[in-house]
């Protein structure tokens, strides 16, 4: 057994303890599934005790962690990437089992040191076949005493934010893998979850997680506990919920695209990593098209995808972008979390999606809320990313330059063809509604004056209706200039005409119920 | 956390088979009528394998939730935090677990950094005080999820070590669980519980490893029931041939212990509570001691049906005595089952390797593994 030793950490994750590092529980269990995926995991266990919440574990069973390698991290090397020195000696950002390193070392365990007093990482590390048991804890009042410290002083010298105890254990190869397990938690998490949780237990399935999340239309109208589910199955390098997260059938895109979209998909599924919370394995949640189940109801809803495939050099360096925007026809995707654009560095989300589509200059308009866009970047963006691994740094050239291009296809592309849906849909109303309009006076007409009677459109008559009986021609001109106003304003005293010019062909003494009958059967006819 | 594989040990599944299995099915038996909505509600400490907790969801005993498919009102104690991980990935959602040692939860009491706090009392408090608060979170908890229908106390260690008051922590906890399940209502029906199933487990170590003034107590109170009841005396003479209490200690302590513990708690549920307790088998068999070489220790199983007396009865007292003479007699005259010779048979020991391979095939592909 070891004595307590000091959690070590540098100037630049520093900065970041004293604003709190992570907005939610999620994050920091997001930083520690990274960590698993970077150790070869096939499957990451995470539990709650749900509607406890009072123990949070998290299992992976991936090569595990020696003694050394965590007592480095803890005093050396927190917020270092965690890669490999391949046979040959050379730097390898890929794991053995060929995928990309995602993973800040130690920052999942400072971030999860956050929301308890004390947690176990336990890990049984393969290779060696060695094992440890370490309790760790941050120092209480942490955000008082990093904000004493000046920059100098952290300059100087890592400081010390906390402590940590090693103990070596028995290696059993049945338990293989690394365990962090959080028993203490803090009450404000504690009551915070339990408050929100109510009796929302996690379904099985996660086709019956997203409906429900579907039905609520927004995840922030559920409790805390479902927020932290959405967000690792946002977030987490795993497989989409659908094998494919688009029904072509409804979505415009260039096949070649298409292609692309569906080798990416499938490249998720090749890692073979799963995320798994109380029991629910979790997928992406994209599905697309998706509206509000009132918009389902009455139409299909359709989408065009917007493909984003570029390779952009920054000051020499490069910025490989690859993903899409999709925006649906006229109508809001939903979930409203769906909204915008999300940022994935080597698999991993970066934050939430970004409804602002990074500040976009313009007012947001509704259209905003019709685009949902991954980002997946290759190499490029990493040092624009802030510690807390949920946003970035605004000033980084890399992300000025992502930016820029993003806006630039929006502004070019996207906005656009949202402009000439909307046009389209509008015009397609109009048409509609006009023709409905004309049909329905057409049947009044023919009721009132018979068959014989032609219901035709004339710009140049004076009045809005006129009845030739000579001709047997109803004359109707939607732009008379006895009409002022809006166009809804012009569209009422146009009905009020029509009712009046027809009431007047009948005796004078039925006129005044024939002109109040006109106007209640319009109204129920839905032209009003 | 335990060195046997559970997984493979065809002794402790005989146990599971012939006695906890048996006694489960006649337990939901019993329940059959109860609401729907309050499914039959098991404490275990099923350690890290649930060979328990799929036993009897093979059997039908326990069941999952048609809504969302969790195993439903299963709730453990472990106090090994991999064991606790690996158990609550397996049981999923629904099962609730206690992380920690089961007395301490148990036997929480209020101190005076504690007295009038809670965890949302919507104060903050220091981090001593908070740990203290988390126990007392747990205890009430576990408090709360009072009465169960089936208690598997299958704790690892003796009942009574040598250092120890006789009256441990384990014992107070057993003590304080039949409160629990005498003054607790069901959710949902808010009815008081009938009849619940106890299995209790205990590692028997040898006399001299044993607190002596508990072997002290329990012989006395064990030649005071010879003493007093013809009943009990003919049975302990018809098993024993003899009626020396000292005798059997010296001679089959293990046996000893599975008389004057079972003994012990139908008298204590008896009396203290009022629960008639139906006796049924004890299972003892040898285990190897890895701290001493060639030296063995036993393991006890005891699988008992407690069923509520009602309170007005007359002459309660004196029909409590009745009851439990009638218990103790039961207990000596069902006998204690020695089992490795039994297991030692290959039939036996095939049939029960096949059921364990099922059962963790079953849970297996439950959790997708």
């Amino acid at each position: 057994m070891e004595n307590w030793q000091e959690i070590k950490v540098n100037s630049k994750i520093l900065g970041h303890i004293s604003s709190g590092i992570y907005r939610s529980p999620a994050s920091a269990i997001k930083e520690i599934i990274s960590n698993a995926f970077d150790a070869d995991a096939t499957r990451v266990s995470i539990t709650t005790n749900w509607p406890s919440f009072d123990v949070i574990t998290c299992y992976d069973n991936g090569s595990g962690m020696t003694q050394e390698k965590f007592k480095k991290i803890m005093t050396k090397e927190i917020g270092d990437s965690e890669k490999r020195i391949t046979a040959n000696g050379s730097v390898s950002d890929v794991t053995n089992l060929n995928r990309p390193i995602i993973g800040w070392l130690g920052i999942g365990m400072l971030g999860v040191a956050q929301i308890c007093h004390e947690f176990k990482f336990i890990s049984y590390h393969k290779a060696t076949r060695t094992a440890f048991s370490a309790s760790v804890r941050l120092a209480d009042f942490l955000h008082e005493k990093v904000s004493n410290i000046s920059p100098e002083e952290a300059a100087e010298q890592p400081i010390d934010v906390g402590q940590f105890m090693i103990e070596q254990i028995e290696y059993e190869p049945d338990k293989a893998g690394t365990y962090v397990i959080a028993s203490e938690m803090r009450a404000a998490f504690v009551n915070k979850f339990r408050e929100t949780s109510g009796e929302d237990q996690l379904p099985s399935k996660f086709s019956e997680f997203l409906e429900v999340i579907h039905r609520a239309r927004s995840v922030k109208s559920l409790s805390d506990y479902w927020q932290m589910v959405w967000e690792l199955s946002v977030a987490c390098p795993i497989p989409y919920a659908d094998a494919d997260s688009f029904d072509w059938k409804k979505i415009e895109v260039i096949s070649e695209f298409k292609k692309q979209i569906i080798d990416l998909q499938q490249l998720l599924n090749q890692h073979q990593f799963e995320v798994i919370v109380d029991g629910l394995s979790l997928r992406k949640p994209n599905q697309y098209p998706l509206a509000s189940p009132q918009i389902e109801k009455k139409e299909q809803t359709k989408g065009k995808l917007f493909s984003i495939n570029e390779n952009l050099t920054v000051y020499g360096k490069p910025l490989e972008l690859f993903g899409y925007i999709y925006l649906q026809y006229g109508h809001a995707v939903e979930p409203m979390e769906l909204r915008g654009l999300l940022v994935r560095i080597r698999n991993v989300a970066i934050g939430n999606y970004d409804p602002t589509l990074f500040a976009y200059p313009s007012v947001p308009t509704p259209r905003f809320n019709w685009l949902s866009g991954e980002i997946y970047v290759g190499t490029g963006l990493e040092s624009a990313l802030n510690i807390d691994r949920a946003s970035f740094n605004e000033m980084s050239p890399h992300f000025v330059k992502l930016t820029n291009f993003i806006h630039n296809l929006l502004k070019m592309e996207v906005f656009p063809e949202a402009s000439r849906t909307q046009r389209k849909r509008t015009e397609g109303k109009n048409e509609d509604r006009q023709n409905k309009k004309l049909a329905t006076l057409q049947s009044i007409i023919r009721q009132e004056l018979g068959d014989n009677y032609t219901l035709i459109s004339n710009d140049e008559n004076r009045f809005p209706l006129t009845i030739d009986d000579n001709q047997n021609l109803v004359l109707v001109n939607n732009r008379s200039k006895l009409l002022y106003g809006s166009k809804s304003k012009r569209e009422l005293v146009q009905l009020i005409a029509h009712a009046f010019e027809i009431s007047m062909l009948v005796p004078e003494e039925e006129r005044r119920e024939k002109f109040y009958q006109l106007l209640s059967d319009f109204t129920k006819l839905g032209l009003f | 956390m335990s060195h046997i594989n559970f997984k493979e040990d065809p002794l402790k599944h005989y146990v599971r088979k012939n006695g906890w299995l048996k006694a489960a099915k006649q337990q939901k038996q019993v329940i059959r009528r109860r609401s729907k909505r309050i499914p039959l509600r098991y404490f275990t400490f099923c350690a890290v394998e649930a060979i328990d907790v799929f036993m009897l969801e093979l059997e039908g005993i326990l069941k999952r939730s048609k809504q969302t498919g969790h195993l439903e009102g299963v709730y453990f104690c472990e106090r090994d935090p991999v064991d606790y991980t690996r158990i609550s990935n397996l049981l999923g959602l629904k099962a609730q677990g206690f992380l920690g040692k089961f007395e301490k939860i148990v036997l929480f009491e209020d101190d005076d950094d504690t007295r009038g706090k809670t965890r949302n009392d919507g104060n903050f408090y220091p981090e001593e005080v908070d740990k203290k608060l988390l126990y007392k979170d747990a205890h009430h908890r576990l408090r709360e999820a009072f009465p169960f229908d089936i208690i598997n106390l299958d704790v690892c260690g003796a009942m009574f070590p040598p250092r120890k008051n006789i009256m441990n922590p384990l014992l107070k906890s057993i003590i304080q669980i039949l409160d629990w399940q005498t003054n607790s209502k069901f959710p949902i029906n808010n009815l008081e519980c009938k009849q619940f199933t106890l299995f209790l487990t205990s590692h028997i170590n040898s006399a001299d490893r044993t607190n002596q003034k508990a072997i002290q107590q329990l012989t006395d109170l064990v030649i005071d029931n010879i003493n007093t009841n013809p009943n009990f005396q003919g049975a302990f003479v018809n098993r024993y041939s003899h009626n020396q209490v000292q005798k059997l200690v010296s001679e089959n302590f293990p046996e000893f212990i599975c008389l004057a513990i079972p003994k012990l708690m139908i008298k204590r549920a008896l009396l203290d509570f009022g629960w008639e307790v139906d006796h049924g088998e004890t299972y003892l068999f040898h285990r190897d001691d890895r701290r001493e070489d060639n030296e063995k220790y036993q393991i006890m199983h005891t699988t008992s049906v407690y069923k509520r007396i009602s309170d007005s009865s007359e002459q309660l007292d004196a029909f409590k005595m009745e009851q439990y003479f009638q218990s103790v007699t039961q207990l000596v005259n069902d006998g204690i089952q020695w089992i490795d010779s039994i297991v030692e048979n290959p039939n036996i020991k095939q049939e029960l390797e096949e059921d364990l391979i099922q059962i963790v095939k079953f849970r297996d592909q439950r959790n997708n593994l």
